[in-house]
């Protein structure tokens, strides 16, 4: 497969969701334990596949690499949830690019933090720009070329003949 | 108004500033060591915002992120290690080095106000931002190509 996209262009980017979680304390050790971050979906439906996605939390050390997982989940109406690709994303690293499945018109993300993350702030980037399938354009350009020199071979072997 | 010098430390003995001497830091309580919290290596200028392990680069795009508390005045800070952050007044850089904050060929420009950027993390502007969800947080005035006037203020949300 090879995409023809436009990721470059600002205009087809816009951010969709950002959201900061903090750690509960617990109630039964209030000054000393707490309740992490639950996972929880993105509240809103996604259409592109194409994201761009950031993790950062204040509270952090330099070491931690994982900032999140993000699930891509399809609703099949009444049926059950469909889990699809999963990624992992760095934490205080910048945005990064995914690429999902297109599986279906819409979906949303499910996103699991660490456990021993303080405080997670997540971004999402959507994509909204041209995307172009180049393959088949690809292959119609050599199959137009071969025909071409078929042509050609040919008339050079009824010349021969 | 008489001219005063004042008191430094020359072979642990108190003396006035002699003629021709310069203080080489900043007074104390306007700079502080900190340590960075972020996976990567920030320079001088570079505006941060505290977190319990340390400091992480600033940005205007989130309320936690905006909160800057002051901007890197070590030379470079390494992933783990301290360095020391001034909070207010004259901060001297190269222009190079304030070329990279600024994402501007040259150094500062004498006399424009500088505001955390909301694209980048750990930049500055003279642009301030306008876009609603953004935060204005106003950094400080630049006095010269190379000297920038620290004067944070609380931040405002777009």
């Amino acid at each position: 497969m090879s995409l023809s996209l436009e990721l470059t262009a600002s205009e087809y980017w816009e951010e969709v969701y950002r959201e900061t979680k903090r750690v509960q304390p617990s109630p039964r050790f209030p000054r000393r334990g707490y309740i992490p971050i639950p996972p929880y979906t993105v509240p809103i439906l996604l259409e592109s596949p194409i994201l761009a996605l950031e993790f950062r939390a204040l509270e952090s050390r330099p070491t931690w690499y994982v900032g999140g997982r993000c699930r891509q989940v399809i609703q099949s109406g009444n049926g059950p949830d469909l889990q699809g690709n999963q990624v992992t994303v760095p934490l205080n690293r910048g945005l990064h690019l995914y690429f999902f499945q297109r599986l279906a018109p819409q979906y949303q993300l499910y996103v699991e933090v660490p456990h021993w993350h303080m405080d997670s702030e997540i971004a999402v980037w959507q994509y909204s720009g041209p995307v172009m399938d180049t393959t088949e354009a690809l292959i119609q350009q050599s199959t137009d070329q071969i025909r071409v020199d078929l042509v050609r071979i040919e008339t050079k072997v009824n010349q021969l003949l | 108004m008489q001219a005063r010098y004042p008191l430094v430390l020359i072979g642990g003995n108190t003396h006035q500033l002699p003629d021709g001497d310069t203080l080489a830091a900043p007074a104390q309580g306007l700079a502080f060591e900190m340590a960075n919290a972020s996976p990567n290596t920030w320079t001088i200028g570079t505006p941060v915002v505290i977190g319990a392990q340390g400091f992480q680069p600033g940005q205007a795009n989130s309320v936690n992120f905006a909160q800057v508390v002051g901007l890197i005045l070590s030379a470079e800070i390494a992933p783990g290690r301290s360095g020391v952050v001034q909070a207010y007044g004259p901060l001297a850089a190269t222009a190079n080095q304030w070329a990279q904050k600024t994402n501007l060929n040259t150094g500062l420009v004498p006399g424009s106000d500088y505001y955390l950027s909301p694209a980048q993390a750990g930049r500055m502007l003279s642009d301030p931002p306008d876009t609603r969800g953004q935060f204005l947080c106003y950094l400080g005035r630049a006095i010269s190509s190379t000297v920038l006037f620290v004067n944070l203020r609380p931040i405002v949300g777009l």
